[in-house]
Formats: structure tokens, sequence, C-alpha cells
């Protein structure tokens, strides 16, 4: 196998502390996934330009329609079986299943999701510079009033107290209660050993990847 | 004085201060309500849908959009009996079980208001039941579902299940939409459209009510 990952910013550091020195890693920007259709079209050009090696990881789930009908000629394509990186962050995709049964509305943070920005107090500053303090918060009201809980994932990356403790504070900030889930890199090192069972979709090259296969 | 130009101008900027003050200021001037709503309101909301789709316009943006525009209806509504209100047909949306997300749904809401429909809003996290107990009460033309997660779209398929088994499945037309939806998926459940963005479900909503947007 001569492999590269191909991931999301957002677990850059997780990836980095559990990649073999055999594989590259190829990052994306973060929060492609916003605009679905956007971050399937990049992943393809990407599958696309890369000659270089004959099977591609990907440090993405489904992540809405991110993956929906990728293909290759030349490489075996390795996706988690996973809605998105929450499920990656949590180690499988049973332990996400089971916090979203119990509490729906979840807003999950961990070192990447903070690096970026991407949660209510970064939208709030965001919101700030250009709207103003008065719609700001009326925009950060109406954004996440129906979120009952964040959840800071520790993954066991450099930083860690840090990033609960500003988690914490973003739970402070939108009055809602604030938990802590213990990560697990173990989907992860078991795509990088290799062994892909159930839990991957794995995708022959001349194959395509479809979205029910998630689902 | 200020022109309908001003209050459409007002709902694009989002400035809801300055459309509710538009819009008294017309009633008090004794304009008529529905023209308030059509050439000031709505014209506005119209120019929005489009910047939205031409990505000229974000969420956050139109959301405040919708807020100043509902400011003026809140003020010329109770001015007009519901008779009055021309509509081109009812469409009840909602967010299916499970999935809390409440925004792209509501700007759909709005844009399908604006266009002269009568929306029936569930709001979120609504079971296949809710629906059809909301297709038995309201008797809409259309039934509009949304989903933003992968682990809530397949709600979609149990819902429009449901309305076979319960023989409502014929009386309506089932549209979907939401970031993990497409037209294939539209398509592998039986729903009858797909909207890849507001505008889209507004248009597809007067075609299916066979009308001309």
């Amino acid at each position: 196998m001569h492999a590269k990952i191909i991931a999301c910013s957002t677990m850059a550091d997780e990836i980095k502390m559990v990649l073999p020195a055999d594989i590259e890693l190829e990052l994306l920007p973060y929060a492609l996934h916003n605009t679905p259709q956007k971050l399937q079209a990049e992943l393809q050009q990407r599958i696309d330009a890369d000659v270089e090696h004959d099977t591609l990881l990907f440090g993405y789930g489904l992540c809405s329609y991110g993956v929906a009908n990728l293909s290759s000629e030349r490489h075996t394509l390795v996706i988690p079986k996973v809605h998105d990186c929450i499920s990656l962050l949590l180690g499988a995709r049973e332990v996400y299943d089971r916090e979203f049964e119990q509490f729906p509305g979840t807003y999950f943070l961990s070192k990447g999701w903070i690096d970026q920005g991407a949660e209510p107090y970064g939208d709030y500053l965001r919101y700030v510079e250009k709207y103003g303090e008065e719609n700001a918060r009326w925009l950060i009201d109406s954004q996440y009033a129906n979120y009952q809980r964040i959840v800071f994932i520790d993954t066991g990356v450099e930083k860690m107290e840090s990033c609960l403790a500003y988690s914490q504070r973003v739970a402070g900030f939108i009055k809602v209660p604030h938990g802590e889930l213990k990560g697990s890199l173990r989907l992860l090192e078991k795509m990088f050993r290799g062994e892909w069972d159930e839990e991957f979709v794995v995708t022959p090259p001349g194959r395509m990847v479809l979205q029910h296969q998630f689902l | 004085m200020s022109s309908f130009n001003d209050l459409a101008e007002s709902v694009i900027t989002g400035n809801f201060g300055k459309v509710k003050e538009i819009t008294q200021e017309m009633i008090d001037k004794g304009i008529g309500p529905l023209e308030i709503i059509n050439d000031g309101l709505i014209a506005g909301m119209n120019v929005v849908g489009v910047r939205f789709k031409a990505e000229d316009m974000f969420v956050p943006e139109v959301m405040m959009s919708a807020k100043a525009m509902a400011g003026g209806m809140e003020l010329v509504k109770p001015l007009i009996a519901d008779t009055d209100m021309p509509s081109v047909g009812t469409v009840v949306l909602g967010t299916v079980k499970g999935d809390l997300h409440d925004i792209g749904k509501s700007l759909v809401a709005m844009i399908l208001e604006s266009g002269g429909f009568k929306v029936v809003n569930l709001g979120t996290d609504i079971a296949p039941e809710g629906f059809v107990k909301a297709i038995r009460e309201h008797k809409p033309q259309i039934v509009g579902m949304s989903a933003l997660l992968t682990t809530t779209m397949l709600n979609m398929k149990a819902t429009i299940e449901l309305l076979k088994e319960e023989g409502l499945r014929d009386q309506v037309k089932v549209i979907v939409g939401g970031a993990p939806v497409s037209q294939s998926f539209a398509d592998e459940i039986g729903a009858d459209g797909y909207g890849s963005d507001a505008m889209v479900a507004k248009d597809l909503c007067f075609k299916l009510v066979g009308k001309a947007s």
C-alpha cells in the first residue's frame, strides 16, 4: 500500500499524533462542509490530481454530502463510515449515536473547532464586527437557540487545558450546560493499520462512493 | 414622506427599526395594507431572495432582513382580514424528527410567504405523525421537509412512508431540502421535488401548484 490521507484541518493535530511515517498527509481548509457540494468537488479534484499513490485515506466522514459520489480510476478510497468528524474524534460511530440519542442539541467542540473559531463566541465576534453588537447578540441567540449543551472532546492533543477552559466559557456565553467527553483516535489508528472492516466504506478503483452507504 | 422603495431598501438592509417606522408612517397616511406588504415589504424580500441565491447576501443578513420584514408585517397584518390576503396555496413546513435546525427552513418559509403562499411552519424535530396531523388539519397542497444532519435525513423517508400508510400521499406534493439532501436522494425516497436553495424551493412550489412564479 502506497497511501496518502486527505483530511480536514479540523483534525490536523489528532491525525499527526497517530500518523505513520510512511503515509503522507494532505490537509484541506476548515469548514468546507458548510457548502457540501463544494467540499465534494474539492475532494474529487484532490483525488484526480494525485498520481503518486494507490490508496487514498480520508480524514472525513460523510460530512453532509462531502464524500458522496467520489470516485477514482487509480485509487482505492477508504473513508471511515461515520457521519462526520465528531464520531472520528470520539472513536466510534456508536459513541456519537449514543450521545445524539440523549441530547440531539449538542454542539461539540474540539481543539480544531476552537482553533478555527467555529463556535458561538467566534461567530459572535465576527458578527459584532460586521453587524454591530445588538444584531450580533440577536443572531447568536437565534442561531444557537436550540442547542442544549456544549461538549468538549478531549482527544489528548496539546493545549487541552486551555481549550477546555475556552469551551466552558463558550457554554457560559450561550448559557447552556457544559460537558466533557474523552476522545479516542482508535478509528484513525485502525484506518492507518489497514484494518478496513465494517467501520469503513472501501471503494475500489472505478467504483463510486454512495451517500446511502453511510446512512 | 418615505416611498415604497425606502421601505423595500430597509428590508434589504435588515433595518428593523426603520422598517417599523416607515410602515407605521404609511399606515398613518392611510396607505392600503396590501400595498404596503406587496410594494414595500415583499418587494424588499424578493430582492433579498435573489441576492442570497447569488451569494451577495449571507444567512445572518437574510435573517436580519426577515426579522425586519416580520416587524413590518406585524403592524400591517391586523389591518387585513385573512380572506383579503391572496394565497397561491398552502405549504406545511417542518424540520424532521431528531433534527433541531431551524434557520434554513424558516428562511424558506419566509421566501414562500413573500411569494404569496400561506405557510404553516411546524418548527423542528417533527415526527412523521406530526406531519400527518398537520396535513389533516391544514390541507396543504405541499409538504416541505428539511434536515441538516445525515443522522436525521432518513426520517424524510419515514415520513413519506407514513403518508402512504395513512392514505395521504396522493393528496399532497412532498418536497425536501437541506445541506445533505440532493436531487438523487429526493428521487430515492420518492419525494416530488428537491430545492437546492430557498429560491429554487419557491419556484418548485409554484410549479407544483401549477402556477407561474
